[in-house]
């Protein structure tokens, strides 16, 4: 019995141990929810969008105003830090979701900004990446909406994730910081205080192009991030759109050249709002898959034969020869238009 | 030789999985940079130990204050290197960790608590947590399953010899199989021994799956990002979710430890076992009190070391135990008491 309350003892004892250190209250806590980066020169400006909440409200449900804080340095890390210090609140990132770069930035860049966040161990390395062309000064005039802008784009990730993935993590941009970043307009509309509008194309840290239209739809479909495709266009001066379903990449690789071809169902084609016939649906089709191989070779152009191979296609090449994508890629004849074809065989349901 | 609670042979095959497993978690050996090498080196590894398994159980360890001593010491330096496992791991995923100090003295209580109640209890709370560290897993695996992305899979170059670096680097005899094969389990009957053996490989078997279904699982979703990352694991803890739960690491974190803890409490209880084998008919507050001691002051001598060395050394005293074992049963012509 002596023995049971001596380790009775020893375990509340244990117990008074956990609160040695000193723990800051969650009231004392700066949550951060989105992080803004810029570039101009060599110097960095940063703006942390940071909510703070009551003593004894749950983490998750954060609902107190959104504040802007900003601060500039030589590094990001003297850029956050000063922006940090003008709150007297510790920083909190864990539920930071959110990575805005600006236009400074995206001028080359990038690649150091973007690193540094792969390797901060207290920030999450999964942050969407989003380019926004507002400068820093905007987002702080854009503080008394910054909530809903906040709201508006975490529920874009949470879609696009369960969809149509657009948005890219930190860590996936990281190698040469090639990809493309969905691009965020800051607008003072009072439903939509915050627009997606295209995509920016990034190479080596640096923005090369925007992608937009139906080129935009066929990103996530390379890659593979979505089998739906929602496709709006004219035909024969009529506005119409095909629902298409179940799209897979049928990939055949012959002599180191890839061949894609998109293949899947059209649920449903509207003209003008009515549902089209068999034989009518099928002429639309067809439009659609002339407009899909369009798509693909402008944004071939501006991809792959630019060096640029953000859907890995050369992944696919080396499966069947490795040695010879080397060997191609260490002779400059890899990036070549005949290396990947594409074809659009979507049918009708 | 002071009389000892017989080890269940279930308890073996779950405190070895959840050992190398939390070795492997916590503190991850830096391999060569490809899921294929290492998946190769880890089945490599599996082989290797099952094939040395039986020799290990078949030459169980001589008696003598010498040998109880110098597997105390294998046992004092490997839940040492345990400790500071969990204490680095804990001070490395704490937004504000505790003082290192602090954190060692109450794992080390827990674990102490641990021991005191016995092996029994070990291998049963082993039971639980087995399968709290088994959902964990399934949880992490789930979480990530939707951001797998087959292009991540990276090409190796010089397979074999990456292979082989990886095999280096993975392979060690857990100190934990020395466990196992004390001198009261020698006396035990051949039908237990046989059935040891059976679950020991099966838990060498399902080690060799999971940390493979681990490694791809690491690089489908990590993909060249995951390279130079000294815990590829814990981050996938942090970027995986389930449903409207983002961060489900501290979860994670807690099943880790719990597991760890298991293995830390398996190898303090091989310490404290051998300590009584060289100071018999002690009180047992003193055999505990030196445990700790001791443990403390392997704990102070491991800590400039890093956990590959220590692998490693102690993967190396455990061979040269096993070989003295052998030598001295040729020597003394005493038949092996397992074998059949």
């Amino acid at each position: 019995m002596r023995k049971q309350k001596l380790k009775a003892l020893v375990c509340a004892i244990c117990l008074l141990l956990c609160g040695c250190s000193t723990q800051p209250r969650l009231s004392e806590r700066a949550i951060v929810k989105a992080i803004y980066l810029d570039q101009t020169g060599d110097i960095i400006e940063a703006a942390l969008v940071v909510f703070t909440c009551d003593s004894g409200t749950d983490l998750s449900s954060v609902n107190g105003q959104a504040r802007v804080y900003t601060g500039s340095g030589n590094s990001v890390d003297a850029a956050i830090t000063a922006a940090e210090e003008k709150q007297n609140k510790k920083p909190f990132y864990a539920q930071n979701e959110l990575l805005l770069i600006g236009n400074g930035a995206m001028q080359g860049k990038a690649t150091s900004l973007l690193q540094y966040f792969t390797e901060e161990e207290t920030l999450r390395q999964n942050l969407h990446v989003f380019y926004t062309p507002a400068l820093c000064s905007e987002i702080v005039a854009y503080e008394p909406r910054m909530t809903e802008i906040v709201r508006v784009c975490e529920g874009m990730i949470h879609r696009l994730s369960g969809k149509t993935q657009f948005a890219q993590s930190v860590y996936a941009l990281r190698e040469n910081a090639c990809g493309y970043l969905p691009v965020l307009k800051l607008q003072d509309s009072e439903t939509m205080p915050v627009q997606a509008d295209g995509l920016l194309l990034v190479q080596n840290g640096c923005a090369v192009a925007s992608i937009d239209g139906i080129a935009m739809q066929l990103v996530p479909l390379l890659s593979e991030q979505t089998s739906t495709l929602t496709l709006r266009f004219t035909a024969d001066d009529i506005d119409t759109t095909v629902v298409m379903q179940n799209l897979f990449l049928e990939k055949e690789i012959e002599n180191n050249c890839l061949s894609l071809r998109l293949c899947g169902k059209a649920e449903r084609c509207t003209q003008n709002g009515c549902t089209l016939q068999k034989d009518d649906g099928r002429h639309v089709i067809a439009c659609a898959n002339e407009q899909l191989e369009r798509a693909f070779t402008a944004l071939h152009e501006i991809t792959f034969l630019h060096k640029n191979d953000v859907f890995n296609f050369a992944w696919w090449l080396r499966q069947q020869n490795n040695a010879e994508v080397e060997q191609a890629l260490s002779d400059d004849a890899f990036y070549k238009p005949q290396r990947v074809r594409f074809q659009s065989s979507i049918h009708a349901a | 030789m002071t009389k000892q609670e017989p080890i269940a042979a279930q308890s073996c095959g779950i405190v070895l999985f959840l050992s190398v497993m939390t070795d492997f978690v916590l503190a991850p050996p830096a391999l060569s940079g490809t899921a294929q090498s290492a998946i190769q080196a880890v089945l490599l590894c599996t082989v290797l130990l099952c094939v040395l398994l039986p020799v290990f159980l078949w030459f169980p360890v001589l008696t003598g204050k010498l040998f109880c001593a110098l597997y105390g010491a294998v046992f004092l330096f490997a839940s040492a290197s345990a400790f500071l496992q969990i204490q680095r791991f804990y001070t490395a995923v704490s937004d504000v960790p505790l003082s290192q100090s602090i954190v060692f003295g109450l794992l080390l209580l827990a674990a102490l608590f641990a021991v005191s109640n016995g092996w029994a209890a070990i291998g049963r709370t082993g039971q639980i947590v087995l399968l709290v560290f088994l959902l964990s897993i399934l949880f992490l695996l789930l979480g990530n399953l939707t951001h797998f992305r087959i292009t991540n899979l990276k090409f190796t170059q010089n397979l074999p010899q990456k292979t082989l670096t990886d095999c280096v680097q993975l392979f060690a005899i857990p100190a934990e199989i020395l466990l196992f094969c004390m001198p009261n389990q020698a006396k035990s009957k051949v039908k237990k021994a046989e059935l040891q053996k059976a679950e020991l490989q099966k838990a060498i078997v399902a080690i060799g799956g999971v940390l493979s279904l681990l490694l791809l699982c690491a690089e489908l979703r990590l993909g060249a990002y995951g390279t130079n990352q000294t815990q590829p694991l814990y981050l996938l803890a942090r970027m995986g979710g389930i449903s409207v739960f983002k961060r489900t690491d501290v979860l994670h974190i807690c099943a880790w430890l719990f597991a760890a803890m298991i293995r830390t409490a398996a190898l303090l209880y091989g310490a404290k076992m051998m300590i009584q084998e060289c100071f018999p008919h002690k009180r047992d507050a003193i055999y505990t009190a030196l445990t700790a001691l001791l443990v403390t002051v392997a704990a102070g001598m491991c800590s400039g070391l890093s956990f590959v060395l220590l692998r490693g050394i102690l993967s190396v005293a455990a061979v040269l135990l096993l070989c003295a074992a052998i030598c001295g049963r040729i020597r003394r012509n005493v038949p092996c008491a397992n074998k059949n």
